[in-house]
């Protein structure tokens, strides 16, 4: 489903979760997603690496579309959460680029409670070809303390990788099961594909 | 003017990347080779993960047996006993539980 149609069933910034689609269409923000990433590992072979970030928002014509695009620092980033006159804002995207190379991380217990904590509708990360998506439900809680939901995705990614499960993976089953807690859909997919839904509340 | 950041708005991944780094640095102390990760056989590892949780909801993780006896018509717990416990009272953190034998309980006992 494409993007625009799919923010036509959000009630209040939130999706009813019966309504989540099966698959969710990358266009229209594919082309500054790859370019966002491309920015974030430019300088990699020197082991240097910069997370960037943009803003989604649904314009006055209709369109979603990513804009302010910034950067910040190896570990995190800021987006500008402004948006223009007739545009509403539906959440972020953001890049997870490691120095060692190491793509496919999904999000981060801090990026789950700012995603809640921001009511972004949509929250997107990329890292490598690897694009996840968080979708605010109407199962979705309104607001979480940031330590507790940090503290159950990092305690879980930990006991995870003790289980010599890859980083990617922990990870994956970390967002699942956070997601799972806070009423929160889990989209993945390739940058070039759609993206699929592997949770719903 | 500067613009002002609340904290929610940072996406930050500092201590995934910490904790990444020192399994990183101990599997290679260890030799051991990183997976190539497969998000179909995670999710496949958590939907399992999620039906024995399910299951275990009824199943005790732990069982604490207390003894007890009947003096007079009061219950009276065994000392020592795997909580505190004084006469008819168990102490569980801040939580004090009575257990009191109702009449009929007494009598038939009697």
């Amino acid at each position: 489903m494409k993007l625009t149609t799919f923010l036509r069933r959000f009630v209040n910034g939130r999706c009813p979760s019966c309504k989540l689609p099966a698959t969710l269409e990358l266009t229209g923000i594919r082309r500054t997603m790859r370019r966002l990433w491309d920015a974030s590992i430019r300088h990699i072979e020197n082991r240097v690496v910069l997370e960037h970030a943009a803003t989604l928002v649904y314009d006055a014509e209709g369109k979603v579309k990513l804009v302010h695009p910034v950067a910040g620092a190896p570990d995190g980033v800021v987006p500008n959460y402004d948006v223009a006159e007739g545009e509403i804002l539906i959440g972020t995207f953001h890049t997870h680029s490691y120095e060692s190379g190491l793509t496919g991380m999904a999000f981060s217990g801090e990026d789950i409670a700012s995603a809640i904590n921001e009511a972004e509708w949509i929250s997107f990360v990329q890292s490598g070809d690897d694009v996840f998506a968080l979708i605010r439900t109407d199962q979705t809680v309104s607001q979480i303390h940031p330590h507790v939901v940090v503290g159950q995705v990092n305690s879980l990614y930990n006991s995870l990788l003790g289980r010599r499960l890859s980083a990617p993976d922990a990870l994956w089953i970390a967002n699942l099961q956070v997601c799972k807690i806070y009423g929160l859909a889990f989209y993945a997919g390739k940058i070039r594909e759609k993206l699929e839904v592997i949770f719903q509340p | 003017m500067k613009k002002q950041v609340r904290q929610s708005m940072i996406k930050d991944d500092r201590s995934i990347r910490k904790i990444t780094q020192q399994w990183e640095r101990e599997r290679q102390r260890l030799g051991i080779e990183t997976k190539p990760h497969d998000f179909k056989a995670a999710t496949e590892l958590w939907k399992s993960g999620q039906m024995f949780e399910e299951a275990n909801e009824s199943q005790p993780e732990e069982v604490i047996e207390l003894f007890a006896s009947v003096e007079g018509n009061k219950l009276v717990l065994k000392e020592p006993a795997p909580f505190p416990v004084h006469g008819n009272e168990i102490y569980i953190g801040k939580r004090k539980i009575i257990i009191t034998l109702e009449q009929e309980s007494v009598d038939t006992h009697k």
